[in-house]
């Protein structure tokens, strides 16, 4: 399904991934671990093509994800640090683009419970401007239940949230694996990893090890 | 998509108002400027005003686009916008047609303040002054938004922005200087229309460079 063959990517000529090479079937979760700064955000960005690598390829579908069809990219999904929102926007807003620009339809009533679901739906008509970090955490979840990608790629899902929203998390991971749709996810806890994990890649020094989380 | 594209530009710019109250404010403190430290005849000020003009709108349209990419970069919108399965030409597309829309906004409110201030006679072939503008706003939107997408993604892109923009811009805005001079002199076309030549040029080069390139441009 998806396929990463020797990525190289270094910044101000200190390398930062030394040729990267992974494949992940349908249906399986990678926890992608790493110490700060071993490149886990800069692999996640690059098979997003939001970063150009400096060679390597990345296919997913057979496809050439790297290519200029944006087609290619359909059923990816990534979040990232930020929530790739705009701030003047209301959630409700955001959400509504955020589909338009993957060619999907939701019905108003269908947002508005998952922004229930996630405690967001008191400032549904809000400019997110003034949201909380971990409301924003809580939105990027609510985003990828509508989108509901074959294939995720979620950088640090855990982070700014209070317990509501890991157990939030805890069921969104829950229900990629039911549907048997796959994830890279971006870790630093490792129960979590090897509790929703299929396999556990480790990047350190620019290259990626991995086991098994059994 | 398209459409949907710049549909959101027009919405955050009607939310924020931060784009055409900035190029509104900048522009006409310009005016003021000139207007008040010009101590010159009228006709030298009339031989010059198309310069004046076309000065300002190079500043205010820095400022503009400068806002314009710096919402994207807020809450890194603009890296869902890129990962997203869309043609990243149409971004660009979208970014050009809000742009031009800003500017010429912008300038049908600063246009009477520019005049009056300064002590000029308001165009005779009006019209013929603010068609002719709007296809330089194309071109300077085009290049604008072409070296914009380019240094988005630099911590450096608040200085870069016009230290690029500023050379490419201006064969640009030497032809706009020159057209609205002879507009204003109510000159025939045969005398100017190679200036509009330029200006055409310039708008099918970076707007097709513009949608052909993005997609690689706007990569980290």
């Amino acid at each position: 399904m998806l396929s990463v063959k020797n990525i190289y990517k270094s910044f101000n000529r200190l390398s930062i991934l030394k040729g990267i090479s992974f494949s992940q079937n349908k249906g399986e979760i990678i926890a992608l671990m790493g110490k700060n700064g071993t490149g886990k955000s800069t692999l996640l960005r690059i098979i997003a093509r939001i970063m150009k690598a400096d060679s390597g390829t990345v296919t997913f579908n057979e496809k050439d994800l790297l290519s200029a069809n944006s087609k290619y990219r359909n059923n990816m999904f990534y979040v990232g640090h930020e929530p790739g929102l705009y701030s003047f926007f209301s959630p409700i807003e955001n959400l509504k683009f955020l589909l338009k620009t993957r060619d999907l339809s939701s019905k108003e009533n269908s947002i508005e419970d998952k922004l229930d679901r996630y405690g967001l739906i008191d400032f549904i008509d809000k400019p997110i401007a003034v949201f909380s970090k971990g409301m924003l955490q809580k939105l990027k979840l609510v985003q990828i239940e509508l989108v509901n990608p074959d294939l995720l790629l979620f950088d640090e899902p855990y982070s700014s949230l209070d317990e509501d929203g890991v157990v939030l998390v805890d069921q969104l991971i829950a229900d990629i694996k039911m549907q048997n749709k796959s994830a890279i996810l971006v870790l630093h806890d490792e129960y979590k990893a090897k509790k929703y994990g299929d396999f556990i890649f480790k990047l350190a020094s620019g290259k990626i090890s991995k086991k098994n989380a059994t | 998509m398209l459409l949907n594209l710049i549909k959101k530009e027009l919405l955050i710019e009607f939310r924020s108002k931060q784009i055409i109250l900035s190029m509104l404010i900048f522009g006409l403190a310009i005016i003021l400027i000139f207007a008040l430290s010009s101590n010159v005849s009228s006709e030298i000020l009339s031989s010059y005003s198309p310069g004046m003009f076309w000065l300002m709108n190079l500043f205010i349209v820095v400022l503009g686009v400068h806002r314009s990419f710096a919402y994207e970069k807020e809450f890194d919108a603009f890296s869902l916008l890129v990962s997203a399965p869309i043609n990243r030409g149409q971004i660009f597309l979208s970014k050009w047609i809000s742009g031009f829309i800003f500017i010429t906004t912008t300038q049908l409110i600063v246009i009477v303040p520019f005049f009056n201030l300064l002590l000029l006679d308001i165009p005779e072939n009006l019209l013929l002054f603010i068609l002719t503008s709007m296809l330089i706003n194309l071109g300077m939107m085009a290049i604008a938004n072409l070296v914009s997408g380019i240094v988005i993604r630099s911590n450096f892109s608040e200085i870069l922005l016009p230290l690029l923009m500023f050379p490419l811009l201006s064969p640009l805005i030497i032809a706009a200087t020159k057209i609205s001079s002879a507009v204003i002199n109510a000159h025939s076309y045969e005398v100017w229309n190679v200036w509009v030549l330029i200006v055409v040029s310039i708008v099918v080069l970076f707007g097709l460079a513009g949608y052909a390139l993005f997609d690689f441009i706007v990569e980290e």
